[in-house]
């Protein structure tokens, strides 16, 4: 099957889309990655990077869309700098993604909430590892500056953008581009500046754009996306728009070749927690869970009781689960001595090594668990223990991971609403000023 | 609700409103009855005196916006001569429907009629079929036919009279001989009714503000040759001006009035973009609307009312001697909108629209800068076509321009060419611009000429456009 398909691939020419635009940078992207991936597949794309703005947060959806469709994903990110013109970075390995995600975490950090204040000096700090692509306006001697310093920080890993954006004079720009990037030593790649998966996006495009400028649509004046097509175009079209620079085309293959960089090599790395350095993670669990259910049944241990402990614990040290257990177990901890209310709740519920250690209140003895609820070597995911705090006093633990654990290594997680139809719907008549009925 | 008046001894109904009249409640019933008819009936006493002050106000608002001369005709109506100055508002039945939509802005319901004479003008206007009519030019008498004979300005007496005697409309009149009926209803009979066919003038006396500002002249001698009024003109504009000094005014609407020998009044009127007080600039403006103003047997007083003057305040026109003095082209705006009318001058401001037709809008001459300009770096051209004019062309679908192209019949061929500048038919205006797409070029023909031709869609899909080639604009 899959050769089948790679057949068919080898007959088309060759592309690789790398600046796409999903729902992830708010307010901009009109489709989500989901739909990027399934479109490209039906193309014949190679591959797709997605370059959301000062943002990695729409990564994992990208890299599971590309597992279902078969396209490859490139990780990527458009920095949008402080005055500079905006960079496209890819990396091309885990320790440049680690950099990439310090570099945007320094920008969050010094602008408050929703903005990244980032300037050049930043990047260039940050560089090693990552492919910059330039994205110029015109071709004017600001541009010609910034491609130049592009070229001595990045060496051969810096590109300069084309992309046709359909005003008056552009062909003419492309060939000044073409032109300076000669001159500056950078090379040259093809991109499409895409916000949307098919044309009849364009619609949602300009509401969200409204949305964003806070004005209704009437307002909205020259702020839309004017001109280009911004839609996922096919291989064969790239080709026939951009004809006369074809290695411009080609490095857009070359560009996601060299950035082998995949999702799946990011592992979990869990915090020391262990009171006595001579033993692992497994063994310190064990030890707590051993002497946790001594205190949970001070008459003995249930054989039912003992045997479930074996089991998760064999399986927890297959999975290498032990150094999460610990964590979650600290914490309590520290919340049970400060006499702080907590409970654990959902699927951990199932879990006896959970019950001695004191994290939940279900009670192996009394009801039947089912530990493959919880943790299942099938599916190998991580575990997630939900524990619920006192909300008076939860603040008193927050601040004790903060300063146990570091400022820069923990993070209070937030959730992005989406608008199910009511509410996009009352959105959009605000933007249309119409009313509502 | 109704109004009650007293009539001799009796209090009746003196005005009813529409959803009375629907109640079966009529003018002259007796007031006794009508408040026993309908249960929830409101009640207000009719006051004639501020009845006749407020529609004299209505007259003063008509008299500044539209015309010099105004009065006020009976009690529910008003009479304007609009001659000469229909044209600054756009033709007759235009000037008639501002008027209407104006007043029914503020709430008041109005018919208007436009005829040759006063008496004609009135009963069409509330006996004519259309609430809003304008009569075609020397109608005569026969217009008048089917009204009512009410519609003639009589006393009640004379109308029930005649209503008695089995004439009903104004045509019943008409076709009978004049002498019995001037026997035995009088001349007053006859008299309207040459009113009405405009056989007989009927002067309007024109109404003026109170306190306006007024040059008069009185002639022992009646003149009408035109430099004699351009003379005098001046001699009143000069009066006037010292007046206006006095009391810190500019004029903005300035009427000249002319009563001839038969008592008819002539006017003329201009207006000014900004108050004025120059002597010249105002004898210019009225000397060249002398040619309108019919002398008859001789113009007998002129008199030169401000109707509408502002505070004209002296300002520096320098504020440094190196400074330049920035041009002022008020004066010359006021001569062109006097001959043509001031909504034809404007000036235009861009609009942020991609769509070329709609990128621009008209706003008043002299109107502050709104700081929005066009970019100067996208070519446009400087003539665009009303409407974008077909052509035949032979081009490269989907994106390339087209090599030769016939345009009114005249095939020119491309040396060069920039494009496709795409432009998106703005959805939230019209639904059939949601997937509409126009790819503009410029091109160079052979001869040097520069035309700015688009395609009607993006050469690929069919619902973006019907594919075919328009001339929009040109260059130079």
């Amino acid at each position: 099957m899959s050769g089948a398909v790679r057949r068919i691939r080898d007959s088309r020419p060759a592309y690789a889309e790398l600046q796409v635009t999903t729902n992830f940078s708010f307010l901009r992207g009109a489709s989500s990655a989901e739909e990027f991936f399934a479109t490209a597949a039906l193309m014949g794309i190679d591959a797709l990077a997605i370059a959301d703005r000062n943002s990695l947060a729409g990564m994992v959806r990208a890299h599971e869309a590309a597992k279902t469709t078969g396209v490859r994903l490139v990780v990527g990110c458009r920095l949008d700098l402080s005055g500079n013109l905006p960079v496209l970075v890819y990396p091309t390995d885990l320790p440049a993604y680690s950099r990439l995600c310090r570099l945007l975490s320094l920008g969050k950090s010094r602008a408050g909430k929703g903005k990244c204040h980032l300037a050049w000096a930043d990047l260039e700090e940050h560089r090693d590892g990552l492919i910059a692509v330039l994205l110029p306006g015109s071709a004017d001697a600001d541009c010609a500056r910034q491609a130049e310093r592009l070229a001595a920080t990045f060496g051969d890993r810096a590109y300069l953008a084309l992309t046709l954006f359909r005003r008056p004079g552009d062909r003419l720009r492309l060939h000044a581009l073409s032109d300076l990037a000669a001159k500056a030593g950078v090379a040259t790649v093809v991109t499409n500046d895409v916000l949307f998966h098919e044309p009849g996006r364009r619609i949602l495009q300009d509401v969200v754009t409204a949305i964003r400028h806070n004005t209704t649509i009437d307002q909205l004046g020259f702020r839309r996306e004017r001109h280009a097509d911004r839609h996922l175009k096919p291989p064969q079209e790239m080709h026939r728009l951009f004809a006369r620079y074809p290695e411009a085309l080609a490095r857009t293959v070359e560009i996601a070749e060299r950035c082998r960089f995949s999702m799946d090599e990011i592992a979990y790395q869990y915090p020391e927690e262990r009171d006595d350095p001579a033993l692992t993670p497994q063994q310190t669990l064990e030890r707590l869970t051993w002497e946790g259910a001594k205190d949970r049944y001070p008459d003995g241990l249930p054989d039912k009781v003992r045997a479930s402990l074996v089991h998760e614990l064999t399986l927890i040290g297959r999975l290498n689960y032990a150094p999460y257990f610990l964590t979650v177990n600290s914490i309590v901890r520290f919340a049970r001595s400060r006499d702080i209310l907590c409970q654990g709740r959902g699927s951990a519920a199932n879990s006896a090594v959970c019950f001695v250690l004191g994290i939940t209140a279900i009670d192996p003895a009394r009801s039947d668990l089912l530990f493959e609820r919880f943790v299942s070597e099938e599916r190998r995911e991580p575990p997630d223990i939900d524990v619920d705090f006192e909300h008076e006093r939860r603040e008193i633990v927050i601040q004790w991971i903060f300063e146990t654990y570091g400022r820069d290594r923990a993070a209070l997680c937030s959730t992005v609403i989406r608008y199910r139809t009511k509410g996009r719907c009352a959105t959009s008549a605000r933007r249309s000023a119409c009313r509502r009925i | 609700m109704v109004l009650l008046g007293r009539e001799k001894n009796r209090r009746v109904v003196t005005a009813a409103d529409g959803l009375a009249r629907g109640q079966g409640l009529r003018v002259g019933m007796a007031a006794a009855r009508a408040t026993a008819a309908v249960a929830a009936l409101e009640v207000e006493e009719h006051d004639p005196a501020a009845d006749a002050e407020a529609l004299e106000r209505l007259a003063l608002w008509v008299l500044e916006r539209f015309s010099p001369i105004v009065a006020v005709d009976g009690t529910d109506g008003i009479v304007v001569d609009s001659t000469g100055t229909d044209h600054l508002h756009g033709g007759e039945a235009a000037m008639l429907k501002s008027l209407v939509g104006r007043f029914a802005v503020a709430g008041i319901s109005a018919r208007a009629a436009v005829a040759d004479s006063w008496g004609a003008a009135h009963a069409l206007a509330r006996h004519g079929a259309e609430p809003v009519f304008v009569a075609p030019h020397r109608h005569g008498a026969a217009i008048l036919k089917p009204l009512p004979v009410e519609a003639l300005r009589l006393p009640p007496e004379t109308a029930e009279a005649l209503r008695d005697l089995g004439f009903s409309t104004i045509g019943d009149l008409l076709n009978t001989s004049r002498a019995p009926l001037a026997l035995r209803f009088g001349v007053a009979l006859t008299r309207r009714l040459d009113q009405a066919g405009g056989r007989r003038s009927e002067p309007i006396e024109p109404l003026r503000p109170a306190e306006s500002i007024t040059a008069g002249r009185n002639f022992a001698e009646p003149i009408g040759a035109a430099e004699t009024i351009a003379r005098y003109v001046g001699k009143l504009v000069v009066m006037l001006c010292e007046e206006l000094q006095e009391k810190g005014l500019g004029v903005r609407r300035l009427d000249l009035l002319c009563r001839r020998v038969d008592d008819r009044v002539e006017a003329v009127r201009v207006s000014t973009a900004r108050p004025v007080r120059d002597v010249g600039r105002l004898t210019r403006l009225l000397c060249d609307r002398i040619e309108t103003i019919a002398p008859g047997f001789g113009i007998e007083r002129m008199t030169l009312v401000a109707t509408l003057a502002e505070p004209l305040a002296p300002a520096q026109k320098l504020a440094a001697l190196t400074d330049e003095i920035l041009p002022d082209v008020s004066s010359l705006i006021d001569v062109i909108a006097n001959r043509v009318g001031e909504e034809r001058l404007y000036r235009l401001a861009p609009v942020e629209s991609d769509v070329p037709e709609r990128s621009m809008r008209r706003i008043p001459p002299l109107a502050p800068e709104t700081g929005e300009t066009w970019r100067p770096d996208w070519p446009r051209p400087s003539r665009l076509l009303r409407r974008p004019e077909p052509i035949e062309t032979l081009a490269l679908l989907p994106d390339h321009p087209p090599a030769s192209f016939t345009w009114r019949g005249v095939r020119r061929r491309v040396r060069a060419a920039d494009g496709p500048e795409r432009i998106f038919g703005e959805w939230w205006k019209r639904d059939e611009e949601l997937a509409a797409v126009r790819d503009y070029f410029q091109v160079e023909a052979e001869d040097g000429e520069r035309f700015w031709i688009f395609r009607s869609g993006d050469g690929e899909a069919a619902e973006t456009g019907s594919q075919r080639w328009f001339l929009h604009g040109l260059f130079g």
